[in-house]
């Protein structure tokens, strides 16, 4: 029967990416162990380029966990009905994701054993203190919700009471996630590319864009399985809010090019050249690119032909992940740094141990996600 | 029993004479001193081309190690270009001699200091006599205070520094690898009545290093031609160039 | 069916042994050190009666990581370093692998202090330049 291949096919892709992500965590784990032993020399970061891969992954990956507001505020506080059976899988995708950002800070630290010093020895005035709690506070809601919609679906009872302020109070919540990770960079006096009002704006901005595009992409991927049957008016909805928020985005880039450009000021005109437009790997390369493939995105969800195709659809949402996560989950971070505070430019690429630690890091997320994912396929179907 | 006004105003004046008595002794005693480096870019001029003696001082005496990856490399003070330290300051008709000397540049120990303010264990902190002070037992190694000074004055153990330290002072621990670290003002040489081994290492006694109420350092300060790193980012900072 | 059933816990308790087992090994080293090792003195030299140690030994065994810290704290954190530091102790006990190292190894405890701090009393003079006035 039809009905049965394609199931056992779906299993095959199932175990497929199952195997591979549990490959890539083990991986991961044994490049990790190395840095352990060696430090983090084993990386390419360097002294004067301090923050590289696995910061930057930390803050895109906030961003997409920050984008579950983008289907809680049109269901919650505008009777989206359509996006019912979508709110759980944004808060299983914002779970995956706050892991995902957690495991990267911590293979980012020079001394993870003393990670807890955070709690211990609270810095109010430290903006990275702010988003160990705000972020820990998301996971704690993001669970709660997701387990309580799973639950409630499961036996069929409407929702409890106490579900829906928890549920207006997470977004608030999501939008601070990631304005507190923008104003770890934005605070800082002597980063001029970092140091613009607009980044919280522009950060929210493309995780708005970036975080419902991988959404979209699990809803297409998923459709024809049981349990994910998204309404078209839901795929609708959210690529106008891809669209739209792709917008911003570009919008607060024109802006600071502006600013930086006409202004003249030597540090921010320099920053930014460097940041965009200097071609040398590792340096502005990743950003160039980025904002190229930005644009063809934002171009391309206008075309009809590509919102009313799924192929082009699924194609156009990854190439804003790809474009976002580019700019965000490694420009950014590295622009910031060049020129160093004497004038240096140090180029940053990532080490082959490097990239295998993010790869295990992602293999943790696929496998959230997964284990997620089926749950709520499982309880749909029972 | 009435009180007359008199009687209660001069209670009131003793005892706030008597409660301010402590304060006024112990603004003399231990009221901390504000420490503060001057160093006279003209004497730095006059030592030999390449001198690097600050330097070589600092870092035997700290275990710094001499790591030759430019990328992991840890220096606790250093010779930059005049150019990259003052952008600010080149201007046609500067001397030349000027533009092309070599400025040692350090951890200016702000008032006002941006890594402090970052920093989410305190490892790094303000000591009262303005020195910002390192914890190396409690740092992380998450690296936001080197994002977050603006003079590039830290550095981080990407790798272990024992195998690449010349020679081991006992006297002063190394580090491990996965902390960040700078100059500390030779806090330990300080509590014994030394001066930092910079100051005291210096062939033509360009470093002038105290109070920043001290006569000499005054005196020093007076000129007007001083300097000071990046003012015009408010982080104050404590040593001074003398141009 | 019941083959699925009765084998429904053997996960569980599998992962509960995997999960559990390094804490078993250090509990059972511990436990193992405790009955089986016999104390042996700590001071390898004649005891100097002009000099004391600046807690008595029981006190010492108890609290001396407490002390240790609270000491670190004072020097880096207060600044106040006229007082015992970590290489007071090597004046007297003057080899560590007899001193921190016996009990600790036992019990599979390895503080990191030695990692940075040196722990013998050999002073290196500070090695300054030619030319250092």
């Amino acid at each position: 029967m039809s009905s049965t291949s394609s199931r056992s096919e779906r299993l095959r892709g199932l175990t497929l990416v199952v195997a591979a992500a549990l490959l890539a965590v083990a991986a991961g784990l044994a490049a990790w162990w190395v840095q352990l032993s060696r430090g983090l020399g084993i990386t390419g970061l360097s002294r004067d380029v301090s923050w590289g891969l696995y910061v930057s992954q930390f803050t895109f990956f906030v961003g997409v966990a920050a984008s579950a507001v983008m289907v809680a505020v049109p269901y919650y506080l505008h009777n989206f009905k359509a996006f019912g059976r979508l709110m759980v899988f944004g808060e299983v995708l914002a779970i995956a994701a706050l892991v995902m950002a957690g495991l990267f800070i911590v293979v980012d630290l020079g001394q993870p054993g003393r990670v807890l010093n955070v709690l211990l020895y609270p810095s109010p005035r430290s903006l990275m203190f702010w988003d160990m709690v705000s972020l820990g506070g998301y996971l704690a809601i993001s669970l709660v919700l997701a387990a309580t919609a799973l639950l409630t679906e499961k036996r069929n009872l409407p929702a409890q009471n106490w579900v829906r302020p928890l549920a207006y109070l997470s977004i608030p919540w999501a939008v601070s996630i990631h304005t507190v990770t923008a104003f770890l960079y934005a605070g800082l006096p002597g980063r001029p590319f970092w140091e613009t009002a607009v980044l919280a704006p522009r950060f929210l901005a493309s995780a708005f864009a970036s975080g419902p595009s991988l959404l979209l992409l699990i809803v297409l991927v998923t459709k024809d399985k049981p349990g994910f049957d998204t309404r078209p008016e839901a795929v609708r909805t959210l690529t106008s809010i891809i669209r739209y928020a792709l917008a911003i985005n570009l919008f607060l880039l024109g802006v600071e090019a502006f600013t930086a450009l006409y202004s003249q000021l030597p540090g921010e005109m320099e920053a930014w050249r460097m940041a965009f437009l200097d071609p040398r790997v590792g340096v502005g390369l990743w950003m160039w690119v980025s904002t190229t493939f930005n644009l063809i995105a934002f171009g391309a969800l206008f075309v009809p032909a590509v919102r009313d195709q799924r192929r082009y659809l699924a194609f156009a949402a990854a190439m804003v992940v790809v474009a976002i996560w580019m700019e965000k989950g490694l420009g950014f971070i590295v622009a910031g740094f060049e020129p160093s505070p004497l004038g240096y430019v140090t180029r940053y690429l990532p080490t082959f141990l490097e990239s295998t630690i993010v790869l295990g890091v992602w293999g943790v997320g696929v496998l959230i996600l997964i284990v997620g994912l089926r749950l709520a396929s499982t309880v749909r179907t029972a | 029993m009435s009180c007359s006004r008199r009687t209660f105003l001069a209670g009131m004046s003793a005892i706030a004479c008597a409660g301010s008595l402590p304060r006024l002794c112990a603004q003399s005693a231990e009221n901390p001193r504000r420490l503060a480096l001057v160093i006279d870019l003209a004497r730095c001029r006059q030592a030999r081309t390449g001198c690097d003696l600050c330097r070589q001082a600092c870092h035997s005496a700290h275990n710094v190690p001499s790591i030759p990856d430019r990328a992991h490399e840890i220096k606790w003070i250093w010779d930059e270009e005049f150019k990259r330290v003052f952008p600010e300051e080149v201007r046609p008709g500067l001397p030349p001699e000027v533009a092309a000397s070599s400025v040692p540049v350090l951890c200016n120990h702000c008032d006002n200091p941006p890594c402090v303010r970052v920093c989410p264990t305190g490892a790094t902190f303000v000591q009262p006599n303005g020195i910002v002070a390192m914890d190396e037992h409690r740092c992380i190694g998450c690296r936001y205070c080197m994002s977050a000074c603006p003079y590039g004055s830290r550095s981080f153990n990407y790798v272990d520094p024992r195998p690449f330290l010349r020679a081991t002072n006992a006297d002063y621990p190394t580090r491990a690898k996965g902390v960040v670290e700078k100059c500390t003002f030779c806090e330990e040489r300080l509590a014994s009545g030394k001066r930092p081994a910079c100051v005291e290492a210096c062939p033509v006694q360009a470093m002038t290093f105290g109070d920043i109420r001290d006569p000499a350092i005054q005196a020093r300060l007076a000129s007007t031609r001083i300097l000071r790193r990046r003012p015009e980012l408010g982080t104050s900072p404590y040593v001074f160039y003398i141009l | 069916m019941s083959s699925n059933r009765t084998r429904a816990w053997l996960l569980p308790v599998v992962a509960g042994v995997v999960i559990l087992s390094p804490f078993a090994y250090s509990v059972g080293r511990f436990a193992w050190a405790s009955i089986f090792s016999t104390p042996r003195p700590f001071l390898q030299v004649a005891a100097d009666p002009s000099r004391r140690c600046v807690r008595d030994p029981a006190w010492m065994r108890q609290n001396h990581r407490v002390f240790l810290q609270e000491l670190r704290d004072k020097t880096v954190r207060e600044g106040i370093r006229n007082e015992v530091t970590l290489r007071s102790c090597s004046q007297c006990h003057k080899d560590k692998a007899q001193f921190c190292d016996k009990c600790h190894s036992s019990v599979n405890l390895h503080p990191d202090c030695f990692e940075c701090h040196s722990y013998s009393t050999t002073v290196h003079p500070v090695v300054l330049p030619e030319g250092a006035p």
